[in-house]
């Protein structure tokens, strides 16, 4: 059981505050001597990464919340600091490590000033986000979620372009009206919890029902029943819970049939957590802050905004919308609006990015898309769409991370953005070219690399559901070639025109170094994707099961020996049990 | 034995691209090495494929033998598990599907046709790239591009799934798009370029949905099983002509990505463009290879076509269309490349015509044929270039006759070939699709298909024979240059144009050979023949011809087509030849008397600059600055707008607080300070005031209780 001992040695904490105590150490370097900052980041973002390597022991037959570390935090509101990660939070969180390394070291040469402030805020980001997505317990979610936007505010404002402020105030704000939504759904959650379990007139039912829901969605991982099984003893006391899977086994319990949370609390539950990730996506039409933050970031900002971060908000949508409110998440009217969005955004930001003029906001505007193609993934509620779009994720973390670092490649040569500075590029940066060329056709789709992957399985999937949507979100694939082609036609073909871009140096080998692996895991995921898609499938096929019961005609599996614990056993005793 | 190297032939060549791209520059590795590598991997592909070919024939044939057979990896390996699955479509909607595509390749009838075409093609042409592009700054660059091609084309015709088929659809693409624009230098190549892999994405776009349609209808995507299911007629039933049903959504589909692929009408656009491209590029991928996968992808699925005849007359239609079209704007081009790209949209126009009529064979049969003699004149026209020192306008051409005549004579052969005279590999490939289009019962109007077939091949061999008049016969118009015009940085070329190389001629030789005994595999049982090559064909088919059906010939009818078109063939030769040699003033007199018509022939009837009007600037670009517009001004112009608001209304209660409320406060102030001046007089410290104040206060109280009290 390598995965117990691993958690044995708290390898989620590890992994996620890691980085945190990298910064506490650079508080106590002497500001002045940059070389070392720079260095000791670079190593500790490095040193980062290895115990994220280790989460690929994450038991893929086995399924389910593993690694999972459990510990009293705030008991006067139920609060637990709660690790723990699925198959798709593990591909994440590898990507986050990764790309975490690849944003500290493309920092080397562009930042020259307040270095030590720059690679402390890096890091703490890192922890951030990576509590994010290890976080079972939604209060810890939600103070990562909110914590995360601090660095990240101020590495925009004060790393910034011309005009950072304007940006990162936007940025700041935007997201927090999201969150501050999202915290009254979570309470919400929070106080209906306990009611049902306890103070409902049909408790017993509703615990039973939960308590069957709870075994079918953790199948064989004990670890994780107990986890829940822990939350729903309490909440059958009148004890509130912030436990992420006791909240998705209430939303999957039914009652005669019916859902247990009533289908008009959770279409304002999903508004409540839809307008925070929506923002955070980005979807159409809460887009807008995006392109600003994105072109006004320095190239690690970008990097891990379009890398990492728009990942949070379509995790968030697989791991809160869909799961906890399965019944929301399929109301036909629901499905309609989430539909028109996403296409609006693939469409919408494949149009706007073809009409920019500044390298990096199309590139941006590009992500509009592609998280427009995600979201439609998402809400076409198969396996095939949602592995597709977790799949997606990744995908997009990978091209458009390069294409950030393609454009601060350029941007760091000759300090503009604007397309019409550059052109014939190939001549003097044939590398780059050709760098930039894998990375395009990664963006754009096409076969043997991994864009193709994802988007096949999502219009395969939304096809399914409605032949139309898969039409007009084909259509961004046409598009897409549009704008990225045009682009790299425009800056790399014909002839230099410009005299400062005679002598520009093809890649560094500090370049190459972070290109490689981006372009490694590009093929890699585009010819093979078997290993990655296994990581998630379990994972994903289990969510479908809770939205859509009976999808494909399969059935969650009930654990042999059926419900075992009908009645809630008094919390003194489970404490006693669980050897807390 | 051979068979269980299948996974080689496109892995060799793909080694070999991924050598060369990357280690070619850093190790600045010779021509001669490089063209070792990149030729010795096309050659062991084309060993080994021969090898395939006598091994199947005798132990596989006429069933298809799967890698997945041979074991794992190298062999198959499973590519995208992507999850259960409902089916969504069909009698088995509803059903649970697995979605596992695999990675294997096919080697069955059909695509031991196009392995042979793609490796031995390839291979002279990659012998004839090695003299073409001497001394060319990226040298490394192209052969690694090309042989990607070659890895993709196999791919392409080689891979037992649809999803495969795409890969190589795809792939095809992306190394036409490097190729095209390999001179990226260039604005021509640039814009060329990306014409062509735009334009293709909007075929693809159909290919994609159908191939997604077709897995949620037949819940698999290997070959084998759609056709076996599709060919079920209660899971696929045949649909009436007029009909407009589930075969004929997903034929329609296929046949837009066919149409992006094979530059056919509407979207032929790019093809002519892509002639910006090195020309063995043009050779191997815009004439032999990658622009017939759009005639091999409906053989593949003929099955699928046959039931809907619908479909199958658009399929002809479009076909006769094109051949048409594009024969006629071959008539007035000035650029030899763009008049055997014209050439080529118009072959493949007659391959798209013998789909339409129901003869998958005859199609690929003239695919085959195709293959070699348009290879050869793309390959002369090469030829001619370098001669001329990147000369390509016809008209400063002429009587290169007597300068190049290993060129001429191998040209002449192509020309023979390509007009349909007999017994060359043009003439029978070319009559069999005019004959099956005559006696067609697929499709109504087969004697009309026929007839356009038959203008066609009087056009073609009008044009054809202008491009001979205008390049090798007559006087020579070009100036013998004195300064470099080339790409490469060749010294001072010479003074008159010189015969190419062996490496050069050599290969024009092989596909002089392969035009004239091509069509001997298909002769026809009319002429003692036994159609050798359809019955090869022949298991692929959904509607299978008997051996008796094969090998009958229908006497007189099938004598006279023959003839007619020979005839016809023969006839506008002379009179081209006779009119371009002899009877300039005469031709001069012609081009008046239908200027406008030539006009709109040279200007390739504005079709470019409609697309470009309407789709391009209009459509596209029109929506995405008006997006952009609206991106700007509403959807941020909101978020600035609420914003904005905050700030006022933020100032607004500042103003407020500072105007209002203080004011308000301020105002109680002053209020308490006004009255306290007459409470200050109160105040007087007397004592005997304030016990005056006292007794008055209870005297008033004790009043005020007598009278309102009790």
């Amino acid at each position: 059981m390598n995965e117990q001992i691993l958690a044995q040695y708290h390898i989620l904490t590890i992994v996620t505050w890691l980085p945190a105590v990298g910064a506490i150490i650079l508080l106590f370097f002497d500001k002045r001597r940059k070389a070392g900052i720079r260095l000791f980041a670079n190593l500790w973002a490095v040193l980062c990464l290895i115990p994220a390597l280790f989460l690929v022991t994450y038991d893929r037959h086995l399924g389910g919340i593993q690694f999972i570390e459990d510990v009293n935090w705030i008991p006067q509101i139920g609060a637990r600091y709660q690790l723990g990660v699925d198959g798709i939070s593990v591909v994440l969180i590898i990507l986050t490590a990764l790309i975490g390394v690849i944003a500290v070291y493309c920092s080397w040469d562009y930042i020259q000033d307040r270095v030590k402030e720059y690679y402390i805020l890096l890091l703490l980001l890192q922890t951030g986000i990576l509590g994010v997505f290890a976080s079972m317990d939604m209060f810890l979610f939600y103070v990562f979620w909110e914590v995360m936007l601090v660095p990240m505010y101020f590495i925009i404002g004060v790393w910034g372009s011309e005009n950072r402020l304007y940006a990162a105030i936007k940025f700041f704000l935007y997201t927090l009206v999201g969150s501050v939504v999202m915290l009254l759904a979570i309470l919400k959650l929070y106080f209906i919890f306990p009611e049902y379990l306890s103070q409902h007139p049909r408790s017993e039912e509703i615990l039973r029902s939960v308590t069957v829901a709870a075994q079918m969605i953790s199948g064989e991982n004990e670890s994780m029943l107990r986890m829940i099984q822990f939350a729903i003893d309490r909440a059958a006391n009148g004890l509130p819970t912030f436990n992420i899977m006791a909240m998705q086994a209430l939303g999957t319990a039914r009652l005669d049939g019916q859902p247990v949370i009533p289908l008009d609390l959770q279409i304002w539950l999903f508004a409540g957590f839809f307008l925070s990730f929506a923002i955070k996506v980005p979807m159409f039409p809460f887009h807008t802050w995006l392109p600003d933050a994105h072109t006004e970031a320095p190239t690690a900002g970008s990097v891990i905004l379009a890398g990492i971060l728009l990942k949070l908000g379509t995790y968030g949508f697989v791991r809160f919308n869909l799961p906890i409110l399965p019944d929301a998440s399929k109301d036909p009217r629901v499905i309609q609006v989430m539909v028109f969005l996403a296409i609006m955004g693939i469409v919408y930001g494949a149009l706007v990015a073809m009409a920019q003029r500044d390298w990096k906001r199309l590139v941006a505007y590009s992500s509009v898309s592609h998280m427009g193609m995600i979201m439609l993934g998402i809400f076409a509620l198969n396996e095939n769409a949602l592995n597709g779009a977790v799949l997606q994720m990744l995908n997009h973390g990978i091209s458009t991370s390069a294409l950030f670092l393609i454009v601060g490649v350029v941007y760091e040569r000759r300090h503009t953005r604007l397309i019409a500075d550059y052109s014939g590029l190939s001549h003097v940066m044939p590398g780059f070219a050709a760098v930039f060329m894998i990375m395009t056709m990664s963006s754009i789709g096409l076969p043997m690399l991994n864009g193709f992957i994802g988007e096949f399985l999502i219009l395969r999937g939304v096809f399914e559901e409605n032949k139309l949507w898969a039409a007009f979100a084909a259509t961004g694939i046409v598009l897409g070639a549009g704008y990225m082609l045009w682009l790299y036609q425009r800056t790399m073909f014909g002839q230099v025109t410009h005299e400062a871009n005679k002598k520009l140096p093809d890649l560094y080998k500090r370049e190459w170094a972070y290109f490689l692996p981006l372009v490694f895991l590009a093929f890699w995921i585009g010819l093979y994707p078997k290993p990655v898609l296994s990581y998630f499938s379990k994972p994903v096929e289990i969510i479908v099961q809770q939205v859509r019961p009976g999808y494909a005609g399969k059935e969650l599996p009930i654990r042999a020996g059926g419900p075992s614990r009908k009645r809630a056993v008094p919390i003194a005793a489970r404490h006693a049990n669980s050897g807390e | 034995m051979f068979l269980k190297l299948v996974w080689l032939i496109p892995a060799l060549p793909l080694l070999s691209a991924a050598i060369l791209g990357i280690f070619g520059r850093p190790l600045r590795w010779s021509e001669r090495t490089i063209s070792w590598i990149a030729c010795g991997s096309v050659f062991l592909s084309l060993v080994i494929t021969a090898g395939v070919f006598v091994q199947y024939r005798a132990a596989h044939w006429p069933e298809p033998y799967l890698t997945s057979e041979a074991g794992g990896f190298p062999h198959s390996f499973v590519w995208v598990p992507g999850g259960d699955a409902e089916l969504s479509l069909g009698p088995r909607a509803g059903q649970r599907a697995t979605f596992r595509a695999e990675w294997s390749y096919q080697v069955d009838p059909l695509s031991m046709v196009m392995m042979v075409v793609v490796t031995l093609v390839g291979f002279l042409i990659h012998v004839f790239a090695i003299g073409y592009m001497r001394g060319d700054g990226g040298f490394y660059r192209f052969f690694a591009e090309l042989n990607l091609f070659m890895f993709m084309m196999l791919t392409l015709v080689m891979g037992s799934n649809f999803l495969m088929l795409f890969v190589g659809w795809e792939g095809v693409g992306l190394c036409s798009y490097l190729l095209i624009g390999y001179w990226f230098h260039r604005a021509d190549a640039k814009a060329a370029s990306m014409k062509a892999f735009i334009v293709n994405r909007i075929g693809d776009f159909g290919f994609l949905l159908a191939m997604i349609a077709v897995f949620s209808l037949f819940g698999t995507l290997q070959f084998t099983e759609v056709m076996r299911l599709a060919a079920d007629e209660a899971y696929l039933p045949t649909e009436a002509f007029g009909m407009f049903g589930m075969a004929s959504w997903i034929a329609l589909g296929l046949f837009i990505g066919a149409t992006g692929k094979s530059a056919q009408i509407p979207l032929y656009v790019w093809l002519p463009d892509a002639m910006a491209g090195p020309t063995p590029v043009s050779a191997l991928i815009h004439a032999a290879t990658m622009v017939t996968a759009g005639v091999y992808m409906l053989t593949r699925t003929n099955v699928i076509f046959m039931k809907s005849p619908t479909m199958m007359f658009v399929v002809a239609v479009i076909g006769a269309a094109t051949l048409i079209l594009a024969a006629v704007i071959a008539f007035a081009q000035t650029d030899i490349k763009k008049v055997l790209a014209y050439s080529t949209i118009s072959q493949l126009g007659y391959m798209f015509l013998a789909c339409g009529v129901g003869a998958f064979t005859a199609g690929i049969f003239h695919l085959f044929t195709h293959a070699f003699f348009k290879a050869l004149l793309f390959l002369g026209a090469g030829s001619i270039i370098i001669a001329l020192h990147h000369k390509q306008d016809m008209r400063e051409m002429g009587g290169l006759k007597s300068y190049m005549p290993v060129t001429y004579w191998t040209f002449v052969i192509a020309w023979l070939a390509i007009c349909g005279i007999f017994p060359l590999a043009g003439f029978v490939s070319k009559d069999e699709i005019l004959w099956r289009a005559f006696t067609t019962e697929v499709i109504p109007g087969g004697r009309w298909f026929w007839f356009i077939g038959l203008v066609g091949v009087a056009l073609t061999a009008f044009y054809m024979t202008r491009l001979m008049a205008l390049t090798f016969w007559g006087s020579p118009r070009f100036v013998p240059s004195t300064q470099a015009h080339g790409l490469s940085d060749e010294p001072a070329p010479h003074e008159e144009p010189r015969e190419s190389p062996k490496v050069m001629t050599l290969p024009l030789i092989a596909l002089a050979v392969g035009t004239a005994v091509a069509g001997f595999v298909g002769w026809p049982p009319a002429l003692g023949g036994s159609h050798r090559f359809e019955r090869w064909l022949n298991p692929v088919l959904y509607r299978r011809a008997t051996n008796a059906e094969a090998m009958a010939h229908h006497g007189a009818t099938e004598y006279i087509l023959m003839v007619v078109s020979t005839l016809l063939a023969a006839m506008v030769m002379a009179a081209a030849y006779h009119l371009y040699i002899h009877r300039k003033q005469t031709l001069q007199a012609i081009v008046e008397a239908i200027r406008p018509l030539y006009i709109a022939s040279a200007r390739k009837f504005w079709v470019d600059e409609f697309y470009e009007s309407v789709f391009v600037r209009g459509l596209t670009l029109g929506f995405s600055r008006v997006f952009w517009r609206t991106d700007t001004r509403v959807v941020d112009g909101a978020v600035n707008g609420s914003a904005w608001f905050t700030r006022f209304s933020s100032r607004l209660s500042g103003w407020s607080d500072l105007f209002i409320v203080d004011m308000i406060v301020n105002a109680i102030g002053f209020g308490l300070r006004v009255f306290s001046v007459a409470f200050r007089a109160a105040q007087t410290g007397f004592t005997q005031n304030y016990a005056l104040v006292i007794t008055f206060g209870l005297l008033i109280a004790t009043a005020a209780y007598f009278i309102w009290g009790s």
